[in-house]
């Protein structure tokens, strides 16, 4: 790989990088979720910098270039990255829905409509409500 | 008979932009009387974009509402929450459109106090009550669902769509903690049948819809049944557990 390509790669990535810190300071995004971005940008450095080295690896794989080893590697990356963007969007999902239960119980009994209730029978309600919050 | 003093049972009425509905059904409900039996109704307004929360309001009836569309699952679950907290012996679900006939209520609490089956689905196609006209294709749809849980769980059920059903103590528990989204009906029998519950179906007339459209139009038609097979299938494959 030609030095001035290597100096290209390695100015864009730091570029993306500091922009990656710049969301995460200003709480566009949270650490969490930038740390994959920040250690994919690590791995293209390091990728830029060994690229002789590495091109003998992916030929070893059988991979004739280091440009197809580095797409095959991105597809899975971002795969992979997707799948669990999706398992958080999920989880969120049902957090959401859980809140807006809880928030409509939360009102209907604000309006106190409805039943009577005696001490016993709040009592009951108020640990079966635990135990729904404890599932 | 002497149990069925303490039973209070519970309607939950989901509504979703059910302006011209809510209230004839509200009136149905409220000239439903049972012996020795409290009944107690509960509507879940479910992020309703027309009139229906100020009617609610006006009428000072008891309603939930959700602040986002949950979906039915979602607020029906709600309602089995409700049920669960308030500790309530049996749940009914009841549709706000106007589908359902109350008279069958009582007919679904006699069934499942004297059988002792868990769960009761009001059903179209069971004994020759009603009616119902559904379109060819849809009975296709219903047939092959009905199918699919006959495979996976041994047991037919006809009526796997029918939204008027009656859950038993042990049920609300569950459904309370654990209950599908999306498109719940079909799901919830293999979800029960899985863990040991018992279900039966009860003969019921079902009426067209008063006003508006059902929720499930045909562009979703599709989704709907591929959505629901998969579900069907993936539960099909979750580990029985033991009826506590």
């Amino acid at each position: 790989m030609p030095w001035d390509l290597k100096v290209l790669i390695i100015s864009l990535t730091v570029l993306i990088l500091f922009f990656i810190f710049f969301s995460v300071k200003k709480k566009m995004i949270s650490l969490k979720y930038a740390l994959i971005w920040i250690l994919a940008c690590i791995f293209i450095v390091f990728v830029t910098l060994l690229s002789e080295q590495i091109e003998k690896i992916s030929i070893f794989f059988g991979i004739k270039t280091l440009s197809n080893m580095m797409f095959f590697i991105a597809f899975i990356f971002i795969f992979l990255n997707l799948y669990y963007l999706t398992i958080v969007v999920s989880k969120q999902k049902q957090q959401i829905i859980n809140l807006t239960q809880e928030l409509g119980i939360l009102k209907n009994n604000m309006m106190g409509k409805g039943l009577s209730k005696n001490n016993k029978q709040n009592k009951l309600e108020s640990n079966n409500l635990k135990h729904i919050k404890k599932i | 008979m002497k149990k069925l003093n303490k039973n209070k049972i519970l309607i939950i009425i989901p509504a979703y932009n059910e302006e011209m509905n809510i209230i004839n059904t509200y009136n149905k409900i409220r000239s439903l009387k049972i012996q020795n039996i409290i009944i107690d109704y509960l509507i879940i307004n479910d992020g309703s974009i027309d009139n229906t929360k100020n009617i609610l309001l006006k009428e000072h009836l008891n309603f939930i509402d959700l602040v986002n569309n949950l979906g039915i699952g979602g607020a029906m679950q709600t309602g089995y929450k409700y049920a669960y907290i308030h500790n309530y012996d049996y749940a009914i679900q009841f549709d706000g459109d106007g589908q359902h006939n109350e008279k069958y209520i009582e007919k679904l609490l006699n069934h499942i106090n004297q059988t002792g089956c868990d769960f009761g689905i009001g059903s179209r196609f069971v004994g020759n009550l009603s009616t119902f006209k559904s379109t060819k294709t849809r009975r296709i749809g219903i047939n092959f669902l009905s199918w699919l849980i006959k495979c996976g769980t041994g047991k037919k059920i006809l009526d796997v769509t029918s939204g008027f059903r009656i859950a038993n103590k042990e049920v609300i528990k569950l459904f309370a903690t654990d209950y599908p989204d999306d498109y719940p009906e079909p799901e919830t029998i293999v979800f029960l049948l899985r863990n040991g519950y018992k279900i039966d179906e009860i003969p019921v007339e079902m009426n067209e819809r008063e006003y508006g459209s059902s929720s499930i139009n045909k562009f979703k038609s599709i989704y709907y049944m591929v959505k629901v097979s998969f579900a069907l299938i993936i539960s099909l494959f979750n580990y029985r557990r033991e009826k506590k």
